[in-house]
């Protein structure tokens, strides 16, 4: 059975709405452990996913092949009609899409020898290996080329090719019963000319040696410079996922009811925007088909967006802003963050540093979580250093950072001119999509350390 | 069959030996919302995973959706022909006798239709709404039954069939200007492991009580970790600091510390792959070696890593059978069930609270760093302890502290065992320092 047969057949068996998705994914994975590979890779996994509603109740199932789409379509209209049970009804009032849109890249990943990865991976191993006192090197480097077709019963129909290539280095060093690490990648959407030129072995190596000298951070409130990957990461997990619409709609968010208020200062604007090129959460369209565009979240403080799927837009009144992934075929399209990032300020680093007599300047993301219904945030950084009269005096060792959303919010007074995007994985729901966190440095008046 | 069929194109290809991981699983789903199904769902997934090795080059394959192993085995080959030699890979899994557990497939799961999920499910649900205060309760019932096969030309032909469950509920609360949350979650591989009224209570419970917070300065207190707030640390201490690879590769904070003394010798931590219904039970692992039980921390010393094959053979050692992976990636190494034994320090679980100023940490999602040993996180679900009695909730508190001084200055176990996310234990009380933005 086609897809466009699939969609009829839903209707017959009485869905309100179906969608179909049909997904191809290639995937290559080199993992080198000084110097030796130890793992070489090659997948492919080919799915058709249907998502069914009915009453305002969801059913989802998939297809492992066209002759199993007609019994996966049934299967997913007697689930919707099974969740319609409890469920609110819902208008299928949503716009529709169409469209393709193809990235190959100039050094199409897929089709490049082993060899030739392999290769990459090596020089990245030796340029760890080149640094003193570096006693482990784990390279990793991934590619994936991810083929779908979304069509639905009101004639959404959009086809997308993506290939995505991510290298990554986590590298230990030793010296006097002192082991520290560091990690480092690059990624985005593309070739293999994503990650030409890159050093991040050698970073990550140079970063795991300098914290073998570093002590704990002090614990307590202290006044903070974040760099752009943990003003990312904060920006991402302590703010973003309290912006996506499902949060939102069902009450589970510190920002319901908050469109148009302020909720931060007046130097901080949120940005989410799937459509810069070649970021690694870029897409053109979502996987409910949706076309991809930039939005505020925060405008000069003020609350000006949510992100929204077809669903939550409906029920917030505001247009979708194509924020709807999964993580693959086997998983429903949720609200998810893309490439999301506080826009550019007017300060530089050094000025920040020079203008602070005691604090923290804390640096590298490892992770970062929050819980969006009590706005309280948890992200642990790299590492820190020390500032005393406008000075990095003491290198520290990974520290956590706590607090809550709105007051850290309102507590950041100075945004950098330097904004950068890093690569990662999102995790929600237990779907995790490519996304990049971003930000410049920030300056933030207290913050919570958890030192030692 | 699939994975014989991999294994014989993998040797047709070139390759002097090859091992077929053939995973099946059905899964149904309930996805709540606002307190409404969500979404249901039913996925059916059947992928393979194949090994081959060429002398000391080995190669790996992947693939869902199939009609035939050949095309992976194949592929699994011309991998391992591409690939550099590993000096340290010593062959692929010799065969190991299986006694076979009965504990881990349960008929009543394995046939549990949807319908009956959902009406079990939403017992949590409702039960979470323990007041008008609750003003959302979400969550996820996800239950599957899997076949798990291992195959190889090394004489490996294992296969097994397990069912499990997983549940957690939030609930989210509201009284005027002030925000709450709580949650539940129960995992096993038995139906009657996932209690709904009590998972649901739970989350309602905690919603209510996060209500009315306080925040503290920077103290050194008595702290009583519940059981949900030890599965990022006890289970992390065996499944990454004593993991062999981490230890071999002098990742780990325990590199070259076997016959160390890392906690008080009261104290013993042991894996165990083989207690009846839990999700971390498997009668072989992941290469199709035998599970079995692992002292790994014993008076206090530690006394053995996990191991894989690779990294067994690497030290000319036997394989603890700890070897995991899902068929997209070859072996690691992961623990099965941790629990700490330490019967000279067990007291009820009340008795626990019994300090004149502390903190109770119901939920940590934090782990320790696994080069230095070292824990900074928060305590994302706390309460303060005043004169023995649980108080206010806590916001932004965060802990530090090093994992050893954890297990050393750990002085009472409590007897409200759980299990749960490959933990199995009770609360316990340890003395770290904590740090909030001062008290107010």
């Amino acid at each position: 059975m086609d897809l466009e047969d699939a969609i009829s057949l839903g209707l017959d068996e009485g869905a309100d709405f179906i969608e179909v998705r049909e997904e191809r994914t290639y995937m290559t994975m080199i993992r080198m452990i000084d110097g030796v590979v130890r793992e070489l890779t090659r997948g492919r996994e080919f799915r058709i996913s249907v998502r069914t509603l009915y009453r305002g109740g969801w059913g989802f199932g998939i297809a492992n092949s066209p002759d199993e789409i007609a019994s996966a379509v049934k299967d997913a209209v007697k689930l919707a009609k099974l969740s319609s049970r409890w469920a609110e009804p819902i208008e299928v009032d949503w716009p529709s899409f169409k469209g393709s849109y193809e990235v190959r890249g100039r050094k199409p990943a897929w089709q490049t020898p082993i060899e030739e990865k392999i290769r990459i991976v090596e020089e990245q191993d030796q340029l760890a290996k080149s640094v003193e006192r570096v006693t482990n090197r784990n390279i990793i480097m991934g590619d994936t080329l991810r083929e779908t077709r979304v069509i639905n019963s009101l004639g959404t129909d959009v086809r997308q090719t993506l290939p995505r290539v991510r290298l990554a280095a986590y590298i230990f060093a030793h010296e006097a019963g002192v082991t520290e690490s560091a990690f480092e990648s690059r990624g985005g959407i593309g070739g293999l000319e994503v990650i030409e030129g890159t050093e991040i072995a050698e970073e990550a190596a140079k970063r795991a040696v300098e914290a073998l000298s570093a002590k704990p951070a002090p614990p307590g409130p202290h006044p903070a410079i974040l760099d752009p990957k943990l003003a990312g990461v904060f920006i991402h997990e302590a703010f973003g996922h309290a912006a996506e619409g499902d949060a939102v709609v069902n009450n589970e968010s510190i920002l319901t009811g908050k469109l148009g208020e302020r909720v931060g200062s007046e130097v901080v604007s949120v940005v989410d925007d799937p459509t810069i090129e070649g970021l690694y959460g870029f897409y053109r369209y979502d996987d409910e088909g949706t076309e991809s565009r930039r939005k505020y979240i925060v405008k000069d403080g003020i609350l000006s967006g949510y992100m929204t799927n077809l669903e939550t837009a409906s029920k917030l009144g505001l247009e979708p802003t194509g924020n709807a992934r999964s993580m693959d075929y086997s998983n429903p399209p949720i609200v998810r963050m893309s490439n999301t990032f506080i826009d550019r300020g007017d300060w530089t680093f050094e000025e920040m540093v020079s203008e602070m007599k005691q604090g923290i300047y804390a640096f590298g993301s490892l992770y970062g979580y929050t819980d969006p219904a009590k706005g309280q945030f948890m992200f642990k950084a790299e590492g820190g250093w020390l500032i005393e009269n406008g000075e990095l005096k003491q290198r520290l060792r990974e520290v956590a950072i706590a607090g809550m959303t709105l007051e850290v919010l309102n507590k950041m007074d100075a945004v950098g001119k330097d904004l950068y995007h890093d690569p990662g994985m999102c995790g929600k729901m237990g779907q995790w999509v490519p996304v990049t966190t971003g930000a410049p440095h920030v300056r933030v008046s207290n913050l919570v350390f958890g030192g030692r | 069959m699939l994975r014989e069929e991999a294994v014989e194109a993998a040797l047709s290809s070139g390759a002097e030996e090859a091992e077929a991981f053939e995973l099946f699983t059905r899964e149904i789903s309930i996805h709540v919302e606002k307190g409404k199904v969500k979404t249901a769902s039913s996925v059916r997934t059947l992928g393979l995973g194949v090994r081959a090795a060429i002398g000391r080059k080995l190669g790996f394959a992947f693939a869902t959706n199939l009609t035939s192993g050949g095309e992976v085995g194949r592929e699994a080959a011309e991998n391992a022909k591409a690939a550099p030699e590993d000096p340290d890979f010593r062959g692929l899994p010799d065969a190991r006798k299986v006694d076979y557990i009965s504990e881990l497939m349960d008929p009543k799961l394995r046939d549990l239709d949807l319908n009956d999920a959902a009406d079990l499910f939403l017992t949590a649900v409702e039960s979470a709404r323990l007041s008008d205060k609750v003003v959302s309760v979400s969550g996820k019932l996800e239950v599957s039954f899997s076949e798990v096969a291992v195959f190889s030309s090394r004489g490996i032909d294992v296969a097994e069939e397990r069912t499990y469950l997983s549940a957690y509920i939030e609930a989210a609360s509201k009284d005027g200007d002030k925000r709450g949350s709580g949650f539940g979650f129960a995992d096993g591989r038995r139906l009657d492991m996932f209690d709904p009224e009590k998972v649901g209570r739970e989350a309602g419970d905690l919603a209510i009580r996060t209500l009315d917070a306080t925040t503290i300065g920077v103290e050194e207190l008595p702290v009583v970790f519940q059981p949900k707030a030890q599965f990022t640390i006890i289970p992390f201490l065996v499944g990454q600091a004593a993991n062999a690879e981490n230890l071999q590769y002098g990742r780990s904070f325990l590199t070259n510390r076997i016959g160390d003394q890392i906690a008080r010798e009261e104290i013993s931590i042991v894996d165990d792959g083989r207690i009846p219904w839990l999700p971390g039970s498997s009668s072989f692992d992941a290469e199709g070696i035998p599970t079995g039980r692992t002292y790994v921390v014993e008076k206090g010393v530690f006394k053995s890593p996990i191991h894989n094959w690779y990294s067994a053979m690497k030290e000319g050692v036997e394989s603890t059978g700890n070897a995991s992976r899902d068929h997209t990636r070859p072996p690691a190494i992961s623990s099965h069930t941790v629990s700490i034994e330490a019967p000279a320090l067990q007291m009820k679980k009340d008795e626990l609270l019994d300090v004149k100023r502390g903190v109770l940490v119901v939920y940590t999602m934090d782990t320790p760093n696994l080069s230095t040993g070292e824990f900074s996180g928060m305590a994302e679900t706390a309460f303060l302890i005043e004169n023995g009695e649980v108080t206010k909730s806590l916001r932004q508190t965060s802990m530090g502290f090093r994992v050893e001084d954890f297990l050393k200055t750990m002085d009472a176990i409590g007897d409200d065992v759980e299990t749960l996310m490959g933990f199995k234990g009770g609360s316990v009380r340890v003395r770290i320092k904590v740090a909030g933005p001062g008290a107010r």
